[in-house]
């Protein structure tokens, strides 16, 4: 037991640090001087996940927006949006941001795969299937990001 | 206000609802929706979603620190993060259904009676064991803990074991449906129903806030709820403040935590209350 409590906590740790660094570089990246976030809705900008289609209008940023100083700016909704802006160069800052926020959704998850595959190499049945059943419900949380 | 004036206006209060909460035992979450509502006009779903990330921040350092130092129970928290976060899921798939007024108004009486229950005086650390249920015997749910205001190892056993996993289920649909890491329910849960000595409950409770938000953050996510110009600078801020809250705690005195604890925690909840009904305080 003592080990998984180990292994979970070192997972915590290092992911909970990574995922904020990333935050962190993608909110400099963005508000810097000549950053994409000054120029961001500009002619020949790109284009943000969600505003693609006038019609649609910004999908959850168009629709619900309630503070004038929250510019406009991509709302990345699934992990394939995000892996696409990484594609292209430069890298869209608030991509780097989301990329921090889903390393941090990802991290208990990971904690509790690592805890799982300890239950099972020392025989404990019972936890290693509670384990597998709070992989599944994070699962279904994650399906709604990974499409 | 400028994007970046405004950024950095959040990422500041974001640090000082980090430190009140950590000094409040409330958590970021449960102070931070209500402030991003009332004071920076934020959709209620992009405040919920930016409270979630930041509980999981704050978890995985807490949660991290307690499990090193063995403070935290894994099994416990694994025991009951089953029903929470099935709770959880609930709670977060209801919130694109119920209205955001309805939302505000479960928000003002959730809070204020988090604020309530968290006024309690907790056990002391160093209460006897508790004859263990037969369920936690069955899974283990007993432990020990070297408490170091007493100088010695604090043996520990769970009591009440159904009625904890259906306070548990509850807690897991109101962190979903609020976008709360709901760690005053959940060590309440913790306290009272299983008799969990209140260290072991509160840092069991950092490792399973941080489970749960995962999973409902995920479906915030996907909606379309968590925004990075939000969600990045509230997370790195309350994880800021949190470590300094912590620090800060230690310097002040029970009365002082407890004044600024019901001015803040009852303003919230009537203000939220208000905005449910539709009366506006600002």
């Amino acid at each position: 037991m003592r080990t998984a409590e180990i292994l979970a906590s070192r997972i915590l740790f290092w992911g909970g640090v990574a995922s904020i660094l990333l935050m962190a570089l993608g909110i400099i990246g963005w508000g810097a001087p000549g950053g994409i976030g000054g120029n961001w809705g500009a002619p020949g900008a790109p284009q943000a996940p969600h505003e693609r289609t006038a019609g649609q209008a910004v999908g959850p940023l168009g629709r619900r927006v309630g503070h004038p100083g929250i510019p406009a700016a991509p709302v990345y909704t699934s992990v394939g949006e995000v892996v696409r802006a990484w594609r292209q160069w430069p890298v869209e800052p608030l991509a780097v941001v989301t990329t921090g926020i889903l390393l941090l959704l990802a991290t208990p998850f990971v904690g509790v795969v690592a805890v799982f595959v300890v239950f099972v190499v020392i025989g404990e049945r019972r936890y290693a299937g509670i384990a597998a059943v709070l992989i599944a419900a994070l699962l279904v949380s994650l399906a709604f990001v990974s499409r | 206000m400028s994007p970046v004036l405004f950024l950095l206006a959040l990422f500041a209060t974001s640090v000082g609802t980090g430190a009140l909460g950590a000094m409040l035992g409330l958590g970021g979450g449960t102070l931070l929706v209500p402030i991003l509502t009332i004071f920076f006009g934020i959709n209620l779903h992009y405040a919920m979603g930016a409270s979630l990330v930041s509980v999981i921040a704050t978890s995985s350092g807490a949660a991290a620190a307690f499990l090193w130092l063995g403070l935290s129970n894994m099994r416990v928290g694994l025991f009951l993060a089953v029903p929470t976060i099935v709770g959880a899921l609930l709670g977060a798939t209801l919130v694109g259904v119920v209205p955001p007024r309805v939302l505000e108004l479960i928000f003002g009486v959730a809070i204020g009676w988090a604020g309530l229950i968290t006024l309690r005086q907790p056990r002391l650390a160093g209460a006897a064991a508790a004859e263990a249920h037969p369920l936690a015997v069955s899974f283990g749910l007993q432990g020990a803990y070297f408490d170091q205001a007493l100088g010695h190892e604090v043996p520990y056993s769970s009591r009440g074991v159904k009625r904890g996993v259906g306070a548990m289920f509850v807690t897991g649909v109101l962190s979903g449906l609020l976008g709360i890491g709901a760690g005053a329910f959940t060590v309440l849960s913790m306290d009272s129903f299983m008799k969990l000595p209140m260290k072991v409950a509160t840092a069991t409770s950092n490792f399973l806030i941080g489970i749960t938000a995962a999973a409902s953050a995920g479906i915030f996510f996907g909606r379309g709820d968590v925004h990075p110009l939000i969600a990045g600078p509230v997370a790195i801020g309350v994880l800021i403040g949190a470590y300094l809250g912590t620090r800060v705690l230690a310097r002040m005195t029970n009365t002082t935590v407890r004044r600024l604890f019901l001015l803040v925690v009852f303003y919230l909840s009537l203000s939220m209350i208000l905005r449910g009904l539709g009366v506006r305080l600002l």
